[in-house]
């Protein structure tokens, strides 16, 4: 009866599964998108409508551009003999010349979702007074160039901070109760303050007190010309950053996951498997942190978004070259072309960081990837 | 017809004279809690006949699931004491250090149905990897294909449809996951299954097909049962032996159909009249009071409180007295002159 029909038929259904699973999955990154798609629309959308103050920063530039025309036409020689009717005229032609480029003619609620399409392309033409370090005024190619700094500065404390969170709390949940785990628990307040409270006391620690790590900046000034050096110079350049970060949040991540784990490992599986004479290593990878897993990776979600918040902070006090510090400074020069593109990329970057995790939690849960209540028997 | 693979053990039969597949001498198991110690299984001497069904009877917190615990060495942290002998195949499991009993004992000795199925599977791993685990852990077969060859077998042998293989425990309904459940406790061919309360959790009906799924695995492989519950009537059917158990004592010790006839202690007595009969016109009595806390343990009879029989002599504790062959009651009653 177990003969060749049997394997055939599995062979057909283990194929019927992986499609089945295959199609759940798109379907379900691809609601993931659209959602996450339309929250960033919404929230840049509002940026501009709150960053035109309704309409009323548009007078303004219309009231600028009048002064410039005008100035400009006045100092034209060529118009030096026209009456000053006719330059009035040829002035006022050109001002409406320059409404319509600019689209200023148009109501307002056309104009927020013209500039919604620019903001969302990161279309956003020149910055005011900001240039990125290779001299180009457009403010794409300024965001672009400070985008890799961030990224890597708050990717490898992400990674670290969850592989250390990880171990950590599956190691003490392991031992509940003991001095060390005690410990954790009181330290779990400090992930109160932000990372760049702590960045200044570790500054003045080891690069003030101690002096053997820099103030700030990502490499050394002028650059090194080899590749390992510039690497080398890099690393020592991050480790103040990165530990500020990692100690802000670190504690209260083991904390939190350490119960993750205790609440997760009393459960009647994690017995069964004890009964069934696995190995205590194989109970704590497959029955205690795979199943904890969908839950860590949601609550490290969460604790992503708030950190992107401290980055601003963080990368002005450490003058790393990122984008926090590009907003800090567009903010202090009235730079608003670069401040909505700021604000534009974190949308995105917060948006990515969920739709990463979505994905991530989609293949750690089967009861997402599958779909629950399916033909149950 | 494949013949499931599992060795064909002699059908027990009523006259022959069988050996023990389990036996226990002295086995305590206490926990320390803030209230004091709790007695959870004190001094059992028990054996599990091979190829028999012992049932062991009992109400709610006498220490039923705690023996089931003591056997498969599943301890809480609190465990405060912990011996006693528990002979199986020939050797005292009881000597084994942690990591031998993990390797020699656990599952391919001695596996376990659970008391709630549906929450015994690892909810993001597939039900068959799990049940195929003990398997490969133990190195009872060679490939994971012939781990996957031998959970199909099972869940033939336990009704679940073979297009379960693929699935996720959420995907199975309640009574698919007691059946798998049952799969899993066959799939290494061990000595005794310890099921605790396997059909608490599902409704009548379901109920009585495992049941009769479990007289069927009986049959056909001749396995060991120790079915742990406290539904006389249920497990009426499948039992061979009775042990009853009572505030973490085994009280009373027969083959089934003398107990049924004819319960010896007291509270056996008791049980069986709380029982509601099909063709007797009898009201079922239930016992009145409840069985005392586990760590507030006096000296003498544990059940002279509830006792309608009780005398002098229950002040002290009752010894085990074998009244007729076969047949051991811890009661006073039973005295001999």
């Amino acid at each position: 009866m177990f003969g060749k029909d049997t394997t055939d038929l599995k062979a057909n259904y283990s194929f019927l599964f992986m499609w089945r699973h295959f199609k759940k999955i798109c379907l379900y990154i691809l609601k993931r998108f659209l959602i996450l798609f339309i929250t960033v629309t919404i929230g840049v959308y509002l940026t501009i409508l709150v960053a035109n103050m309704g309409g009323a920063v548009d007078e303004i530039r219309e009231g600028q551009i009048r002064e410039s025309v005008s100035m400009a036409v006045a100092r034209d020689p060529e118009f030096q003999e026209l009456s000053s009717d006719e330059r009035q005229g040829i002035t006022a032609q050109r001002v409406e010349l320059e409404r319509e480029r600019l689209g200023l003619d148009r109501p307002f609620i056309v104009r927020s979702f013209m500039y919604l399409r620019t903001a969302l392309t990161l279309d956003l033409g020149r910055a005011e007074t900001l240039r990125s370090d290779s001299g180009s005024a457009r403010v794409r190619n300024i965001m672009l160039e400070r985008l890799l700094p961030t990224l890597v500065l708050f990717g490898l404390a992400d990674i670290i901070l969850f592989t250390v969170a990880v171990v950590a709390a599956l190691f003490l949940s392991r031992r509940y109760g003991s001095k060390l785990d005690r410990a954790v628990v009181a330290l779990a307040p400090t992930s109160a303050a932000p990372s760049w409270f702590y960045g200044i006391f570790l500054m003045l620690i080891f690069a003030s007190f101690l002096g053997f790590l820099p103030f700030g900046g990502m490499v050394e000034s002028p650059p090194p010309d080899t590749h390992l050096q510039y690497f080398l110079s890099l690393a020592r350049h991050i480790i103040l950053p990165l530990s500020a970060i990692i100690l802000s949040a670190v504690f209260l991540a083991i904390y939190s996951w350490r119960t993750f784990f205790l609440i997760y490992s009393r459960e009647d599986y994690v017995e069964m498997a004890k009964a069934k004479g696995l190995p205590s290593f194989s109970i704590d990878l497959r029955y205690i942190l795979r199943p904890t897993l969908p839950t860590i990776v949601t609550n490290f979600a969460l604790m992503l978004i708030s950190m992107w918040m401290g980055a601003i902070v963080l990368e002005t006090i450490f003058n790393w070259p990122g984008l926090g510090r590009l907003l800090f400074r567009a903010i202090n020069q009235y730079d608003t072309p670069v401040i909505i593109g700021s604000v534009v990329v974190y949308a995105y970057l917060l948006a990515l960081t969920v739709f990463l995790l979505d994905i991530v939690y989609s293949l750690l849960d089967p009861r997402i990837r599958v779909g629950e209540g399916t033909e149950n028997a | 017809m494949n013949k499931v693979n599992i060795i064909m053990k002699n059908n027990p039969g009523k006259n022959t004279k069988v050996s023990s597949a389990l036996r226990t001498h002295g086995l305590n198991l206490n926990f320390q809690t803030q209230k004091g110690i709790i007695r959870a299984v004190e001094n059992v001497d028990f054996e599990l006949k091979d190829g028999h069904t012992t049932v062991i009877l009992g109400e709610s917190g006498c220490g039923k699931s705690s023996l089931a615990r003591a056997l498969l060495r599943l301890l809480p942290n609190n465990t405060a004491n912990y011996d006693g002998e528990v002979w199986l195949g020939g050797r005292n499991i009881m000597e084994f250090s942690d990591s031998q009993f993990r390797t020699q004992v656990r599952w391919i000795k001695i596996s376990l149905v659970p008391q709630a199925a549906m929450n015994s599977f690892n909810p993001v791993t597939k039900i068959a990897k799990q049940i195929a685990e003990p398997l490969l852990v133990h190195g009872k077969v060679r490939s994971k294909k012939e781990a996957m060859r031998k959970v199909s077998e099972v869940f033939d042998l336990v009704g679940v449809p073979q297009d379960f293989i693929g699935r996720y425990p959420f995907e199975f309904s309640g009574g698919m996951q007691q059946r798998a459940a049952i799969a899993m406790a066959l799939v290494a061919d061990p000595d005794v299954i310890i099921m605790d309360e396997p059909t608490s959790a599902l409704d009548l009906l379901t109920q009585a097909n495992i049941m009769n799924t479990l007289k069927k695995i009986k049959w056909e492989t001749g396995v060991t049962y120790m079915l742990i519950t406290h539904d006389v009537s249920t497990s009426s059917e499948l039992a061979d032996d009775i042990a009853v158990m009572y505030a973490a004592w085994i009280v009373e010790r027969a083959e089934a159909k003398d107990f049924f006839d004819n319960p010896l202690h007291p509270y056996s007595k008791m049980l069986m009249d709380s029982v509601p009969r099909l063709h007797a016109d009898k009201t079922p009595r239930s016992i009145p009071g409840t069985p005392p806390p586990l760590y507030e343990m006096q000296g003498g009879c544990r059940f002279a409180a509830r006792c309608p029989e009780r005398h002098n002599d229950c002040d002290r504790e009752p010894p085990v007295f074998e009244p007729q062959p076969g047949r051991k009651v811890k009661c006073w009653l039973y005295k001999r002159n």
